[in-house]
This record gives C-alpha cells, sequence and structure tokens, in this order.
C-alpha cells in the first residue's frame, strides 16, 4: 500500500514536473541574457593603404594667399638669411624638432630653394628626399634601400605594377620627424571580466589586469618561490 | 518459447475478465500515465518550438547536409556552392559580393616579419583586419593582440593587451600577435574532423562548414590565435568586403572557428595583408621567403630575428626583431 502511495506521488510529481517545464519553456518568462558588447566607434580614415601625411612634390610649390607659388618666385626677389638667428619670420608653420639639425641649410639649397643639397653641394629634386636624409640616417637609408625600413603597399611580388614604397617624408615630417603619440583604435572588449570594475577603470585608464600584474611584480611568481 | 498469458479471473465480474479490485488503480493509472504522456509531449513540443523561428539560411538543410569537404569539392560543385554562398549574403546582407577561391601560388611561402622597435601600439592593424575579413562587430573580434609590455621585460602574461592611453607609453613596447601560420601547427594536429589543414604556401586555413566548433584549436594554440564564433555574427550590411574567399572572410556561422589567413584572398592575388597597409609606422613587413630578393628574405638575412615561444616547436612563418630606436622617436619612449 505504502508502494502504491509512493508510485503515485512519484508519478504524478514527474508529470508536474515535465508540465511546469514545457510552461517555462513555452512563455519563458525568466529571460537569459547573454551580454553582447557594443560595437565600437573606429576611424575609418585611419585603417586604409595611403600615407599618413602629404610629402613636398617636386618641384615643390607652397600656398602663399591661395595661389600655389614655386619657391624660387619669392626667393629669387628677396634675400633671406642664411642662418636663422631669430627663428622663422616666414614659414612659421613649421614645427622645428630634428634634434641638433636645426639650420635650414643643412637640407635646404641656399642659391635654388627648390632643391635640396647633398654633401659637397650637390643638389637633388624634393622627390629624392632618401638620398638627402641618407646624409645623416646612414643604416636606416640602407634598411630603406632593402626594403626593411619604411612601407611598401600595393604588392608584396616586386616589379608588380601595383607596387608602391612610400618614401621617407610620406611617413614623417622632415621638420618633425618623430612620430607624435596617439590614441590607439579600441581594444578587445572586456565585458565578461569582473563586472563593475574592469572594463573602466576610474582614471580613465584601461588596464583591468593592472592588479594581477602588480601583484606578480610585487611578489613574483609562485615558482619563484624559494623552496 | 512461453508466451505471456493473460491471465483470467473468474472470480471477478461485471467488465468481463478485469479483476474488480484492480479496477480503480487501472482508471487511475490510466488517467496517470494519459497526464504522464501529454505533459512529455507538452515538453518536446516546447522544446522543439524555437525550429518554428529557425532560420533557414542559417541550417545546413538538404543539399548542403551531404556537402562534401573543400578537398573534395570538384570545380563544379565549387562553382554551385559559390553561387549559393553569393545567394545568401545578398539575401542576409543585401550586397553582391563575389565568393572566390584563389590558391597558393607556385614557388610563393609566405612569411610575415614584424618590427618591435617601430610598432607603437595604434591597433590600425586590429581594425583593418576586422574590416577586411568581415568579422563580426557585435561582439567584435579581433584577430589581432598587442600586448603593451614594459621595456627590458619579456613576459607575456605581463603584457596588457586592454591599454587605451596614449601610446607609445613611455618605458614601454608593443607586441602585435596573430596566427603564425605555423609549419609545425598544433592547431591542425587536434581538429578532430580535418577542418583545418595548412596549404602550400604555408597558410593555415579553416573551412567553416566542416568545423564542428569544438575549440580544441583553441586550446592547442599556443599563439592565442583562434576565435570562436560564440553568437551569431553582427556586421553591417555597408561595413561588409564584397572580395571573399571561400576559406578566408565569406560571413562565418556561429558556432564555429576563424583565424587570420594572411588575407589569402588579397596575397594569393599578389596584394599585401590588410593589417600591413594599415600601419602607420611601416613596422609589418610581408613577402615571399623562396624570393631571395624580398624584403622578408633581406630582413631574415639581415636582422637578428627570432620567433615566438620557439622551445614549444611549431616553426612559425611569423618573425619579430628589434631595431635601433635611435631616429624612431624623440618624446623619451625609452626612458
Amino acid at each position: 500500500m505504502r508502494n502504491r502511495v509512493l508510485e503515485n506521488v512519484i508519478g504524478w510529481g514527474i508529470s508536474a514536473v515535465l508540465l511546469i517545464l514545457a510552461a517555462l519553456f513555452l512563455w519563458a518568462p525568466i529571460q537569459v541574457s547573454n551580454p553582447v558588447p557594443e560595437p565600437v566607434d573606429v576611424d575609418r580614415a585611419r585603417l586604409g593603404a595611403r600615407p599618413i601625411r602629404v610629402a613636398m612634390h617636386d618641384p615643390p610649390s607652397i600656398e602663399v594667399a591661395t595661389f600655389d607659388m614655386n619657391c624660387m618666385e619669392c626667393h629669387a626677389l628677396f634675400e633671406s638669411g642664411k642662418m636663422m638667428p631669430g627663428g622663422l619670420q616666414r614659414h612659421n608653420d613649421i614645427e622645428m624638432g630634428h634634434g641638433i639639425n636645426t639650420n635650414c641649410f643643412n637640407c635646404h639649397d641656399v642659391e635654388r630653394r627648390d632643391r635640396l643639397v647633398l654633401e659637397g653641394g650637390e643638389t637633388v629634386g624634393f622627390n629624392q628626399v632618401p638620398q638627402l636624409c641618407g646624409k645623416c640616417h646612414g643604416p636606416t637609408w640602407r634598411d630603406w634601400q632593402q626594403g626593411i625600413h619604411g612601407k611598401t603597399v600595393g604588392s608584396w611580388r616586386g616589379g608588380d605594377e601595383r607596387q608602391q614604397r612610400y618614401t621617407c617624408t610620406d611617413c614623417h615630417d622632415p621638420h618633425t620627424p618623430a612620430f607624435k603619440r596617439g590614441t590607439p583604435l579600441p581594444g578587445p572588449n572586456t565585458i565578461r571580466m569582473t563586472p563593475g570594475e574592469g572594463p573602466h577603470h576610474d582614471d580613465g585608464v584601461h588596464r583591468p589586469l593592472a592588479q594581477w600584474i602588480n601583484q606578480i611584480a610585487e611578489h613574483g611568481h609562485d615558482d619563484d618561490a624559494p623552496p | 518459447m512461453r508466451l505471456p498469458v493473460l491471465r483470467q479471473d473468474d472470480a471477478g465480474g461485471g467488465c468481463g475478465g478485469c479483476p474488480p479490485q484492480d479496477a480503480p488503480d487501472s482508471r487511475r493509472s490510466f488517467l496517470r500515465s494519459t497526464v504522464a504522456v501529454g505533459a512529455g509531449f507538452a515538453a518536446l513540443g516546447a522544446a522543439l518550438s524555437p525550429l518554428a523561428d529557425l532560420d533557414t539560411d542559417k541550417v545546413f538543410a538538404g543539399e548542403d547536409f551531404f556537402r562534401e569537404h573543400y578537398k573534395e569539392l570538384t570545380a563544379e560543385d565549387k562553382a554551385r556552392l559559390f553561387a549559393d554562398i553569393e545567394a545568401q549574403i545578398d539575401r542576409e546582407y543585401g550586397v553582391q559580393a563575389t565568393v572566390g577561391d584563389p590558391r597558393p601560388l607556385p614557388g610563393v611561402e609566405f612569411v610575415y616579419a614584424l618590427n618591435l622597435s617601430r610598432c607603437d601600439g595604434n591597433r590600425a592593424c586590429v581594425h583593418a583586419c576586422v574590416k577586411e575579413n568581415n568579422q563580426s562587430r557585435e561582439p567584435e573580434i579581433q584577430y589581432i593582440r598587442v600586448l603593451e609590455m614594459p621595456i627590458g621585460t619579456f613576459e607575456l602574461e605581463r603584457g596588457n593587451q586592454y591599454y587605451s592611453e596614449k601610446t607609445p607609453r613611455p618605458g614601454h613596447f608593443y607586441m602585435p600577435i596573430q596566427c603564425h601560420q605555423c609549419a609545425n601547427p598544433p592547431c591542425v594536429k587536434v581538429c578532430p574532423v580535418e577542418a583545418t589543414w595548412q596549404e602550400a604556401d604555408g597558410i593555415t586555413v579553416v573551412d567553416y562548414d566542416w568545423c564542428i566548433g569544438c575549440r580544441y584549436c583553441q586550446a592547442a594554440c599556443p599563439y592565442w590565435a583562434r576565435r570562436f564564433n560564440w553568437t551569431d555574427p553582427e556586421i553591417p550590411s555597408d561595413e561588409i568586403n564584397p572580395d571573399m574567399a571561400y576559406l578566408s572572410n565569406r560571413p562565418r556561422s556561429r558556432g564555429v572557428m576563424e583565424k587570420c589567413t594572411f588575407c589569402l584572398q588579397r596575397t594569393r592575388k599578389g596584394r599585401m595583408p590588410a593589417c600591413l597597409e594599415a600601419c602607420p609606422t611601416g613596422a609589418r613587413k610581408f613577402g615571399n621567403i623562396l624570393d631571395p630578393g624580398s624584403e622578408v628574405s633581406q630582413i631574415l638575412r639581415e636582422k637578428r630575428v627570432f620567433v615566438l615561444k620557439e622551445e614549444v616547436g611549431t616553426r612559425p612563418r611569423f618573425f619579430y626583431y628589434f631595431d635601433e630606436l635611435s631616429s624612431r622617436t624623440t618624446e623619451g619612449v625609452a626612458s
């Protein structure tokens, strides 16, 4: 008799559980949400294959009062100093940051301002910048000639017509050649890391692993411990 | 053989053979089993109810179910299959894509070289890759991880891949890591269904329709190079790259692995990988190692290159090197 009661309880119990499960499946009162990070906003202009700056072409020209002027159109008329005693009076958009190389005529020719000057007074056009830079940056010039330094786009095949080698001034501002520091594009999302404190650090620094990294730095690894 | 014989009980009456003392029990047990079976069917129906909302484009049905492995497809199979995929992309995204199948070029073995002295951690490569290879944007899948590490150390576990401050941060260097296209790839060895393999030009590819999503390859890869689609990939229609290849950047589905393929849809047609072209510092170099005049051959001859985790014996085709720092920046990176 007890067995029969037990059987009944189990039978109805299973039925009830199945029915409840069926109801849960169908009406889904508990929404299981799967957190998905928002898509990130990326400056697409930074992703293309084009030089990061516009190099001076040959013959060079600059815009003066909305006119494109060749250097010699002014410099043939006006005498300008061969040294730079009190800084630049013209061309004052130029920001100088080239180490000890602060003299204009280390690179520009004194007489022909639309030419660049090599050692010994020989001049080259603005399209032969690598030769000029190679005066001081010998190893870098050698690497550039071999394709080690610099950037090649279009094709990896030598002789392919799509292949394009960037020259020094396609990437470096000749007056301030060092790259500026910049904000990096977004990193991987951290949505599944330490909710509340992980993704956005209070000081704006995106380093959710900092506490572990610092811990390791302070105490070393477990296997560093003396035996 | 004895057959079971129904016991006739003459002592009872009423229902023509039924034992009277069992009658209430029979009714009860009949009711009980009816309810149980009903509940069972209801539960089954409920469990199957998501099928009603199933997107037929996302399931293998009919012909798809019997599709051969990529290596067993004939030219006609491929033509039909690629046309199907193009039609599906058109339905889903409204984009006229071309799905091609560029094969490895004879006499070409691709190698990557990366100058750690030049990389400034700007992550342009990461996002150029996402755009070129039609990775999911929501959640975003990135093939390239850039580790920020203190100069003078080389502990990957102390590297921070989530940095967001201005780069290069003083006293730090940056190490981008992506698929190394190993010559001895552990990911290929562990795949239980041969859905991933190494091709003649050294690129390891995945047949997304053969992958069962077990993620063994992800566990086997020492370079953290493989990604899993936990959800249906979401890509805005206007961001789809229509130049696709079957083994690389065609849209993937939920539950499959994906990885960097050195942009084979570009590189097998002579072009450069997207990450290289986006790199503003020229830290990335790519080419054919079998051509002694190529940039990467020059680098391997001239520079002291190294591979990551050499001791695990994977023989990567991805080389790192350091260079002189002098002309890199005057803003005190090394300070």
